[in-house]
């Protein structure tokens, strides 16, 4: 036991797993045996332990891996194929629940582990029988889950096998590994010479660990490089067959885990070798079917590989001959099926002949997939191992095992209970290991000569000779009459249906254009008369400018006016405060000169004896003598008696004067009286004067005239 | 096999690739929809014995791979089939596109009489619908065709389409329309007395040869 250095530990990119990387130092003695070439007779193992502390259990759990292991020399080819995908291993924890009261602390549950076994110890377990060793994961398998074997019981009923059901077991006697490991050791010292035993040991059935590297062997792909190179390039290529392959990828083994699921790994590289194959055989393309053969090799080597491997059997093996003509090489498959069976199952052959069964309605399948789309996978494998070592004549030796096998049960159904029984029944019962192993037996045992097939080949070609030769050459021109007819009459059909699409296309088309027209004679009507619009509104705007030019004038003008006023009165005011302050100045000038003269005038009273008693020093006139009041009484009454005076002396000549105004308004009346009386005198002088004199002058006249 | 009927119609169900033919079979014999269905490689059998108009009926019915390149494997069942349901993919144009050319085939390879229901089929994916049920009804008029839109899923008009279409192979029987003693009618007598006499050759002489192209 050595401990690893840890190297890192933590959550995967993707979150859904954990990874805990170590790594070995190879030059430590402890891996010494590693590091040298595994001795022929030697064999190896190696155990992988981790230790993980899992919450709520008390001591660490020791996971434990344990292989196989061959060290091989750098220029000696891989024992095992390289596959990409990972080993899995399930590990099934048992755990009991420590009870309360022998727990220190009752806050938390704890566990402590019972058994701890990984899946392929427990398969081992159950087939202790024989010493068997388990072979090192190499690959894909082992994340298969197997199918429960109670399937058998179960599915008793009338559904039909799913294709890709049925698990298969890596498991292998270390005898036969054995064998099988020596005859590819001498295979790889000439791989272009297959290894006598090959024959024989492939019959028994390839070790399911041992199929990938030895179909590719077989199909003889060991330098095919130039494939694989293709390949790549293929699967960037665009498929015309795209949408067919896509639809029948995920029903290709929806009962396998690899391939089950929509969008998955499997189902990828699935779609990616159906795309390339179609893209690499042109003539042939995708056919239905296919992907059945590449879901049985993609289960067993890589891509690029099972690509290979696929090719090889379309082309050297001849299967793509099937698709070619319109099937016509199958048609003479089921020929030879039938003679085959005419020969070696006759009773069958003739009881087939009475309830018109034909070999094309159950068999097709059997050709076209090579056995791949119906049955169990571990019986699958095992016809691939013989077909790529025998050729793709054991389809014969199958189909016929086949038939014997179910025999006795064919022979008691009709028609529909034969169809149904190749069809639910036949798959199921190799489900079986046994049955399958038996089967096969018999195929590998049934000796059927290439001669004989070769005649039987000859006489269907001839058959189909005599056939067309005798076909009455009227009857048959007159099907092909009545296909053309046929076809004519649908072609017409679809000339009327055209020609009447047209028709009305073109009224829908004319009315359209008509419409379109009269609105673009509306829109023109719109247009001119928008242009008028506009020309009468740019000349409305053109005069609303002017007006507004005008009007800005007349306002700047007044404003001017009003500001040229301001101006004015502002001057006028400016000279008033003038006038104002200069007036102030002067009344100023007046005050201090009177206060000067009263001040004067005070001291001249001062001086004076009399007086100064009148004058306070403040200025003001006292009172306070009465002589001098009397005195003062006495000047105010002659002031006052005179103020009446006058006053009735202005009053006597303001009366005195309106009455001149009045006399003169009285005048001024008379005056008027007197034009107007003088006027009317006038008048009535002349209208007076006037008519007297006219009355004397007809007067005198009537008297002159009667002088005469 | 003690089961009695009144005829036996030989069936076909025809139409391109991935527009569940094989489901609508199942559902048609086991009632039920097929979740993990592999595409039919050849052909595949299915039949059931149902009653119409107070006949049994026993229909023996051949359901075909859709791929284009299967159509000179599966020419070989078209002979002597009585009826056919010819179905599309309602949510693929491309399967309606192609309708017109199966039923060239039908009426060519199989008896000119024969008895062609259109099924517009996946009525249940509604959503993503190419294919209006009225233009297709339109097709079927003017094809002389019966027209159903089913759903293998649900299993809704897919008995319908089934027994309509043998319903009317019945109803031309009785207009003597069809003549069930003509080869290659696909149309049996189911009684037994009549069984025995039919020879297994002349039984040999309508079921297809191997490519009879």
């Amino acid at each position: 036991m050595h401990l690893l250095d840890l190297e890192s530990m933590g959550k995967s990119s993707d979150g859904k797993s954990y990874v805990i990387t170590g790594s070995w130092n190879p030059k430590s003695p402890h891996f010494q045996v590693v590091n040298e070439e595994t001795p022929k007779d030697k064999v190896l193992f190696m155990t992988t332990a981790v230790d993980l502390v899992i919450t709520e259990v008390q001591e660490p759990v020791r996971f434990l891996l344990e292989t196989k292991v061959r060290v091989c020399s750098p220029n000696e080819r891989l024992f095992w194929p390289f596959s990409k995908r990972s080993t899995t291993e399930n590990f099934f924890l048992k755990l009991k629940q420590i009870k309360q009261k022998e727990r220190k602390n009752n806050t938390d549950t704890l566990y402590e582990v019972v058994c701890l076994e990984s899946e392929s110890e427990r398969e081992r377990r159950k087939t202790t029988a024989s010493p068997s060793v388990r072979l090192p994961q190499s690959g894909s398998q082992s994340s298969m889950i197997p199918s429960p074997p109670e399937d058998d019981e179960e599915e008793d009923n009338d559904e039909p096998l799913l294709s890709g059901s049925g698990d298969v077991s890596k498991e292998c006697a270390e005898k036969i590994l054995e064998t099988w490991g020596e005859l590819l050791s001498k295979w790889h010292l000439n791989l272009s010479v297959r290894p006598k035993q090959l024959l024989s040991l492939v019959r028994n059935g390839v070790p399911e660990a041992l199929r990938g590297e030895v179909w590719q062997l077989l199909a003889g792909c060991h330098n095919n490089d130039h494939l694989v190179e293709k390949y790549r390039i293929l699967i960037t290529k665009e498929s015309p067959q795209d949408s067919a392959i896509t639809r029948d990828i995920n029903r290709t083994f929806p009962a396998h885990d690899y391939f089950k699921d929509t969008g998955g790994d499997g189902q990828d590289s699935l779609y990616k070798i159906c795309k390339a194959y179609s893209v690499y055989d042109e003539e042939i393309g995708y056919c239905q079917g296919q992907s059945f053969l590449a879901a049985v090799l993609l289960l067993h080597m890589p891509e690029e590989q099972a690509f290979s491997v696929l090719v090889k059997i379309m082309f050297d093996y001849g299967l793509r001959e099937l698709f070619k003509q319109n099937f016509e090489d199958l048609h003479c498959k089921f020929y030879q099926l039938e003679r085959l069976m005419q020969e070696y199952i006759p009773d069958l052959y003739n009881h087939f002949l009475d309830i018109s069964l034909e070999a094309h309605m159950y068999a097709s399948q059997w050709f076209l997939t090579l056995f791949t789309a119906k049955f169990p996978l571990y019986m699958v494998f095992h016809i691939i191992d013989l077909l790529l070592s025998e050729g793709i004549s054991v389809i014969f030796n199958v189909a016929l095992g086949l038939l014997k096998t179910s025999k006795d049960d064919l022979l008691l159904t009709d028609f529909e209970g034969a169809l149904k029984f190749f069809r639910v029944q036949l798959p199921k019962r190799y489900r079986s290991e046994e049955n399958a192993k038996k089967l096969m037996e018999l195929a590998c045992n049934m000796k059927i000569s290439q001669k004989k097939l070769k005649k039987y080949e000859k006489e269907y070609h001839t058959m189909r000779e005599q056939q067309a030769q005798q076909e009455d050459p009227i009857e048959r021109f007159e099907r092909e009459n009545r296909r053309l007819q046929e076809a004519n009459m649908r072609l017409e059909q679809e000339n009327d249906d055209l020609a009447h699409e047209l028709v009305t296309s073109k009224i829908a088309l004319r009315k359209d254009l008509d419409n379109a027209e009269e609105k673009a004679d509306a829109l023109n009507k719109e247009l001119l008369m928008t242009k008028q619009k506009l020309i009468d509104a740019e000349e409305e705007k053109r005069r609303l400018e002017e007006e507004s030019a005008q009007l800005k004038e007349m306002c700047r003008r007044e404003l001017d006016k009003a500001e040229s006023e301001i101006k004015k009165n502002s001057s006028i005011i400016s000279d008033y405060k003038q006038i104002c302050s200069q007036l102030s100045e002067r009344l100023e000038k007046q005050q201090t000169a009177n206060k000067v003269e009263i001040e004067k005038i005070r001291q001249k009273v001062d001086d004076c004896e009399r007086c100064r008693e009148f004058f306070s020093k403040e200025g003001r006139v006292k009172g306070i003598s009465s002589a001098k009041e009397v005195l003062d009484e006495d000047t105010d009454e002659e002031k006052e008696t005179l103020k009446n005076q006058l006053r009735e002396m202005e009053l006597e000549l303001a009366q005195t004067k309106l009455q001149l105004v009045e006399a003169e308004c009285k005048i001024q009346d008379l005056e008027h009286h007197l034009g107007l009386a003088l006027n009317e005198v006038q008048a009535a002088k002349k209208t007076w004067f006037n008519r007297t004199l006219s009355s004397i002058k007809t007067a005198t006249g009537v008297q002159g005239k009667e002088t005469c | 096999m003690a089961e009695t009927y009144d005829f036996l119609f030989k069936f076909l169900v025809i139409g391109s690739a991935g527009t569940g033919k094989s489901c609508l079979l199942h559902q048609f014999i086991e009632n039920k929809f097929k979740q993990d269905s592999n595409h039919t490689i050849g052909v595949e059998f299915g039949s059931r014995v149902v009653n119409v108009g107070g006949k049994t009926v026993k229909l023996q019915i051949w359901d075909t791979a859709g791929q284009e390149r299967f159509r000179s494997v599966t020419r070989s069942y078209y002979r002597g089939a009585a009826g056919a349901l010819l179905v599309y993919d309602i949510t693929s144009r491309e399967t309606y596109n192609s309708l017109a050319a199966w039923l060239t085939d039908a009426r060519t390879l199989a008896s000119p009489n024969i008895v062609v229901i259109l099924c517009g089929n996946k009525k249940d994916l509604d959503p993503e619908r190419e294919v209006t049920f009225l233009e297709a009804s339109r097709f079927a008029q003017e094809n002389e065709l019966m027209f159903l839109e089913t759903s293998a899923l649900t299993g809704e008009n897919v008995e319908e389409a089934f027994l309509k279409c043998a319903r009317t192979i019945l109803n031309k029987i009785d207009s003597g329309e069809l003549d069930p003693e003509r080869m290659g009618s696909g149309i049996q007598y189911g009684d037994a007395s009549l069984r025995q006499l039919r020879q297994p050759r002349s039984a040999q002489a309508v079921a297809p040869q191997p490519c009879g192209c």
